[in-house]
């Protein structure tokens, strides 16, 4: 492979890892924290991309729809949280994957029934249409490029105030010692509304710079969260630094993995490979440490 | 001695109705109604483990799809008794459940619930791949199973008895395996492993075991399931969504129970015909019916219909 | 066909029409009529739009197809073989069809026929085109009336080398339908082929497989995709600064008046191969592209047309045995006349009973409004028989 070649293929990875990225550290933050386990993670990815669609046909403006979506998502998310979240938190896992099943399969119809079968379209702003010359002979997508470069800000910003302001104390602490906290005096049921509506956010925004690249259709979440659980495993749960490092590892290896193992293996066996890549390698860091890459110390 | 308690004559009633069904002659309704009883014998491969020994696992669809496409090739490849086929597609499945157990049950919670759906996705992806099996379309049956002239199964009375007494056989076995001291190590090895560790009974053990019968009965569900479509493919068979619905099932009817998945079958399915004769979104229903249950309604039907009966 | 029925309520009506059926009376009869079609699911669009057509046959036949009163059984195959399977039993078992039409897609077809075939059903497939149903698997019973799955690929692969492509890059989707209709593609290409790549189904981010289309630097590409993939792939190749450099081809799911609102520009260009054009000029087609434009506000699709040509298809056998399908015989032989108006003008059955068609080449293009549209620029294969029709060992 040419490098010029491997080069744009480690962006198209990374790119793809950054997305991942965006939903896994919700997933991993609502699950490390709260204990909650979360499938309607997926349909807020799916609900991100919709409300973009529509806020876009309503104000004709892209910056005005990103804006009222993720608003819309921020609220839709505080709403799920209220109603249906907070009692999970009592009721054990099992109960909590069959609630939110129930979720992703009503979000999955709620969207036929709003805006119909077809797949539908949102258009890329056009000063990102274009492509941007990386590099002699790899002419990369600007639009890959600048939502790469927001996800990388956004995981910045993440990191910043996790580590650097009493908030992000406050949630570190919730993860380790939750009991403590509350003696603390600290409202810990506001903590959780936060976070999971961070989570939703993210997701929404994940769903939302991946919109234009795709076709929107109802359960286009639902192969998002299965790559987005494996990611949290691998990485372990409750911890943002292994969401970040496996889902760039994830992304990088599924798409090398999709070009080159059908050269290598031909494409019946290759194409099978290339899809088991990811549960492989879960599998393999599972058996080798049981509780991912990066185990935060939660109990 | 068989005690007259409200679950003898619940029991009682279910085998009447399971037996007296073909009766209405109704080949739409017998057809269902053994569609029913398939899933439920998978359902109840799912509640001696989610049940009894407390685990989730959203892999199980990998067993159900091993014994229903082990079936599918060997039949069409000539091997059309089931006297050879259903023992190979349960052995299959067992096999698969061997590796499968071996390796997840190193893990707990939520990680062990992801390493099954990373294994049942694996077989999802390698039936896929099966380019002579139609790949992702799958492939139909030349045929169902022969019994040596002894019985004919393709025509659907004679199959409907013949899931019913394969599903009252899982269900004795499951039945009396739970209520022995297997049962007892399961249910002791769910609520209080450390306890149990501590008078020196290892749980990794009979959760493995349980784990092995649990696939092994999914893959005679499966190759069930093959022989009444006569058609075998990925998507409605190794799909995660096939375990989760399992798993729907197992907690409408009522978990721990044996019984009550069963029920929890019927009931899935009908809501699922009902429904979707209403309304083309009747998913839409069926999301928030679910989450109702799962917040609001504290036991399966079946539980809530023996507290009724033994009053 | 003697079918054990019991009494039973709500089957009464079931009961008098398969003992009038055993019977053999000669009476104009009911004729209970299935759709068997994708209405939810992924694959949707497709099965929504069988419906449309099928929807305007019947208004224009007055609700009575043949001339005999009609009752219509819509059934709903998600677009999985395991469900179509079910659906295709309830068809037989509950509903008692005699005809069944629709089966838009190759996998949920190869599911369901083999049930309503073995129930007695005559099966009229108004979109897919399976070689095994064109071949060894077919059946006295079975007319395929909208093509031959290699059909089209072959045709485009033939103008693709006609119009001077020494080398094409060929994708496709990776199931059954996707490989056949690659290869195919391959075979009817008469130049070099740089590579052959399958992406799995439900994959939409073409990323990495575009990069190593740009790098591999073909004269032209063919892709089989259709409804989402082929609004990702559309848009994707168009964002990766391909759209216009290097020309890219299809057949005719590719882009239709249902996905050119989500594909929007990015599609322009693109030449599909088709057997039905909506600018194909014969009085039949009018009627129906003027009824379906009045309906529905915008331009049928294939599937739209293809299924209105099953239901005159229909029609017209039913008519021919003036409602008595009892005799199978005679309805058969009223099928494979084919006499009827189709709106692809000429048509008629090979001996395997899918259609003897012209495959037409159609491009992306814009009308004086600035809308898109498929413009018909020309005709690939006249009079085109599938490939398989010699391995079909039918009785006559």
């Amino acid at each position: 492979m040419a490098p010029a070649l491997l080069l744009e293929q480690a962006f198209n990875g990374v790119q793809f890892g950054m997305m991942l990225f965006l939903l896994a550290v919700g997933v991993t933050l609502i699950f490390g924290i709260m204990n909650v386990i979360n499938l309607a993670h997926g349909s807020m990815f799916m609900l991100g991309s919709y409300f973009l669609m529509q806020w876009i046909a309503w104000t004709h403006s892209y910056a005005a729809g990103v804006v009222l979506a993720l608003l819309a998502i921020g609220i839709l998310s505080l709403l799920l949280e209220r109603t249906i979240i907070r009692p999970l938190y009592r009721h054990g896992h099992l109960d909590q994957v069959l609630a939110t099943f129930g979720l992703v399969l009503f979000f999955n119809e709620l969207v036929i029934v709003l805006w119909g079968r077809d797949p539908l379209y949102i258009a890329i702003p056009s000063f990102l249409s274009g492509q941007v010359r990386l590099f002699e002979g790899a002419a990369y997508p600007a639009y890959r490029l600048a939502i790469t470069a927001v996800a990388v800000l956004v995981g910045v910003a993440l990191y910043l105030v996790i580590a650097k302001t009493r908030l992000g104390m406050l949630i570190r602490a919730g993860a380790e010692k939750r009991l403590v906290v509350e003696m603390m005096g600290v409202d810990i049921s506001r903590i959780y509304m936060l976070i999971f509506a961070l989570g939703g956010v993210l997701a929404g925004l994940a769903g939302m710079m991946t919109g234009p690249l795709l076709a929107v259709h109802s359960g286009m979440g639902e192969p998002i969260l299965v790559l987005t659980l494996v990611v949290v495993i691998i990485g372990g749960i409750g911890s943002i630094r292994g969401a970040l490092i496996a889902a760039l590892l994830v992304g990088v290896l599924d798409t090398f993995g999709r070009v080159l193992l059908p050269v290598v293996f031909g494409t019946g066996t290759g194409n099978a490979l290339s899809n088991m890549t990811v549960y492989i390698l879960m599998a393999g860091v599972l058996l080798w440490r049981p509780s991912g890459l990066f185990p935060s110390h939660a109990s | 001695m068989i005690p007259a308690t409200g679950r003898f004559w619940i029991l009682a009633a279910l085998l009447l109705i399971g037996v007296l069904v073909p009766l209405t002659g109704d080949t739409f309704y017998i057809k269902f109604a053994t569609r029913i009883m398939i899933y439920g014998m998978a359902a109840v491969a799912i509640d001696i483990l989610l049940g009894y020994a407390g685990l989730i696992s959203l892999g199980h669809a990998a067993f159900f799809g091993i014994g229903a496409y082990a079936v599918g090739m060997l039949t069409n490849a000539g091997v059309v008794s089931a006297f050879l086929c259903w023992p190979l597609a349960v052995a299959a499945a067992l096999l698969a459940a061997l590796v499968i157990g071996a390796l997840s049950l190193r893990t707990t919670g939520l990680y062990f619930i992801m390493i099954t759906l990373a294994f049942a996705q694996m077989v999802y992806y390698v039936a896929q791949s099966l380019r002579a099996y139609g790949g992702d379309d799958g492939f139909s049956l030349v045929s169902r199973n022969t019994f040596a002239g002894l019985i004919d199964i393709s025509g659907p009375v004679a199959f409907y008895y013949v899931v019913l007494v394969l599903l009252v056989a899982v269900v004795v076995f499951a039945t009396r395996a739970m209520n022995a001291e297997f049962g007892v190590v399961l249910r002791a090895s769910r609520d209080n492993s450390d306890r149990l560790e501590a008078v020196g009974v290892p749980p990794y053990p009979y959760r493995l075991a349980a784990f092995v019968i649990s696939g092994a009965i999914a893959g005679l569900a499966g190759a069930l399931l093959a022989n009444l479509n006569q058609y075998v493919a990925p998507q409605g068979m190794l799909s995660w969504q096939v375990s989760a619905e399992l798993l729907v099932m197992v907690i409408f009817g009522a978990a721990g129970t044996i019984i009550g998945p069963i029920i929890g079958a019927a009931i899935y399915l009908f809501f699922a015909e009902i429904l979707s004769e209403i309304t083309q979104h009747w998913m839409l229903l069926f999301g928030p019916l679910l989450i109702v249950r799962v917040m609001l309604i504290k036991d399966g039907v079946y539980a809530m219909i023996l507290r009724a009966v033994d009053r | 066909m003697f079918r054990e029925q019991h009494m039973h309520g709500r089957l009464c009506i079931a009961m008098f029409v398969a003992g009038a059926l055993w019977s053999g009376t000669a009476a104009a009869q009911e004729l209970r009529l299935g759709l068997l079609t994708a209405l939810s699911g992924q694959l949707s669009i497709a099965g929504a739009e069988q419906k449309r057509g099928f929807d305007i046959a019947i208004e224009q036949l007055g609700g009575k197809v043949g001339g005999v009163a009609t009752e219509i059984i819509v059934a709903d195959d998600k677009g999985d073989p395991g469900e179509a399977a079910q659906a295709a039993n309830r068809l037989i078992d509950r509903d008692k069809v005699q005809i069944v039409t629709g089966l838009p897609f190759s996998h949920t077809m190869m599911a369901s026929v083999r049930p309503l075939l073995n129930g007695g059903a005559f099966v009229v497939g108004a979109n897919a085109g399976p070689s095994t149903l064109a071949g060894e698997g077919c059946h006295p019973n079975l007319f395929v009336s909208s093509f031959h799955n290699d059909q089209w690929d072959i045709a485009v692969g033939e103008y693709m080398s006609a119009k001077g492509h020494k080398r094409a890059y060929f994708m496709g989707m990776d199931y059954q339908a996707g490989w056949e209709h690659t290869k195919a593609a391959i075979r009817g290409f008469k130049g070099e082929k740089v590579a052959e790549v399958y992406t799995p189904i439900k994959q939409l981010d073409f990323s990495a497989e575009l990069t190593q289309l740009r790098a591999a630097n073909p004269d032209a590409v063919f892709v089989f995709y259709f409804a989402s993939s082929a609004v990702a792939f559309a848009r994707q190749y168009a964002q990766a600064g391909l759209q216009g450099r290097i020309p890219l081809y299809s057949m005719g799911a590719f882009s239709d008046p249902t996905l050119f609102p989500a594909q929007g520009d990015s599609v322009l260009g693109v030449v599909m191969s088709e057997s039905w054009n909506h600018q194909l000029d014969n009085p039949a087609n009018k009627r129906f592209v003027e009824a379906y434009r009045a309906k529905f506000k915008r331009d049928p699709t294939g599937f739209a047309a293809r299924q209105y040509d099953a239901m005159m298809l229909i029609d017209s056998a039913v008519r021919a045995v003036k409602g008595n399908l009892a005799d199978q015989d005679a309805l058969r032989a009223a099928f494979r006349k084919a006499d009827f108006q189709s709106v692809r003008g000429k048509f008629r059955f090979n001996t395997n009973h899918f259609p003897i068609q012209d495959i037409y080449v159609e491009e992306v293009a814009k009308n004086d409004k600035g809308q898109l549209y498929s413009k018909l620029i020309g005709v690939a294969i006249k009079d085109q028989m599938d490939p398989d029709y010699q391995k079909c060992k039918m009785p006559k």
